[in-house]
């Protein structure tokens, strides 16, 4: 894949990932992730409340909804502002695997990213969630790649910003 | 939640794997087409065009020695894609804290009416 030269740690990310550990059962939290009751109670930032449009949790279903601004939300903007959201189900494996597409209300939205979840039990029951999300590009879209074993390296291309700044 | 044109424009040069080589190479610090071309089995026509399209998302800048014209990377393009990664994250790390705080609620009060339903199974 990517030719890295030994000297140099530094890589291009193509997906973020974030990982957390939850004391809770596997099956539990995947019902959170996939279950509507649940879903829609906690997917949402804070800061913003969600309007539930409709809400199909199957293989091929949507959930239509919009994040509504709060008065003190972490992106600050105007109390009020409305974003209309679109999710698509495209792989769902209880209680271990699902894949969703994620973007704006609207018909082929290029700017929505394929996110993967994974649910894996530890041995003392707690569940470890992994989110998997691909940088968007229209040549992956095109050609479906899959999820590489990319390392994330945010504070690396942070740091590199800064050192190129100062060769000038 | 939107990507500005220009988020697009370098996440599409970069979803190319020789191109992503020569910007991790020029990590290391400024580089010639000659130079670039050393580790690739391409012909150099072939490693100007990734550059121009480097070029052209605003990732690399070419030097003005008519000569050498040496290719570096442009520090505010990686800020571009260090915002975006970390405004994401943090949306995402916002969503596991709410998930976290609901999986607690959900497991440390059930609700009552949820108690009828259940089939008592932690009956003796």
């Amino acid at each position: 894949m990517v030719a890295r030269s030994p000297d140099t740690s530094w890589s291009l990310d193509r997906e973020i990932v974030v990982s957390r550990v939850f004391e809770a059962p596997r099956a539990l939290v995947y019902d959170a992730w996939t279950k509507p009751e649940h879903l829609t109670k906690w997917f949402c930032p804070k800061g913003f409340t969600s309007k539930t449009h409709e809400i199909d949790a199957r293989v091929g279903g949507k959930w239509r909804y919009d994040m509504v601004a709060g008065a003190s939300n972490p992106m600050k903007v105007p109390d009020g502002t409305i974003f209309g959201n679109r999710i698509v189900f495209l792989e769902m494996r209880a209680p271990e695997l699902l894949v969703f597409d994620h973007g704006h209300d609207k018909d082929d939205d290029q700017t929505r990213f394929r996110v993967t979840v994974t649910f894996d039990e530890q041995a003392n029951k707690k569940t470890v969630v992994t989110m998997r999300q691909l940088h968007p590009t229209k040549e992956q879209r095109a050609a479906g790649i899959g999820f590489g074993a990319v390392e994330i390296g945010y504070t690396t291309i942070d740091s590199l910003a800064d050192y190129l700044r100062t060769m000038r | 939640m939107t990507s500005p044109a220009n988020l697009d424009d370098i996440f599409g040069a970069l979803a190319d794997p020789t191109r992503r080589a020569i910007v991790a190479r020029l990590a290391g610090g400024e580089a010639t087409v000659l130079e670039l071309a050393a580790p690739f089995d391409i012909s150099l026509p072939a490693i100007s065009r990734h550059l121009k399209v480097l070029e052209n998302a605003g990732l690399i800048s070419r030097g003005r020695d008519a000569q050498r014209r040496p290719c570096r990377l442009v520090a505010d393009a990686l800020d571009e894609i260090n915002r975006w990664t970390q405004h994401t994250k943090r949306a995402w790390e916002q969503r596991f804290d709410e998930l976290d705080d609901y999986l607690n609620k959900l497991q440390q009060t059930p609700p009552k009416k949820e108690k009828k339903k259940s089939h008592g199974r932690k009956k003796p």
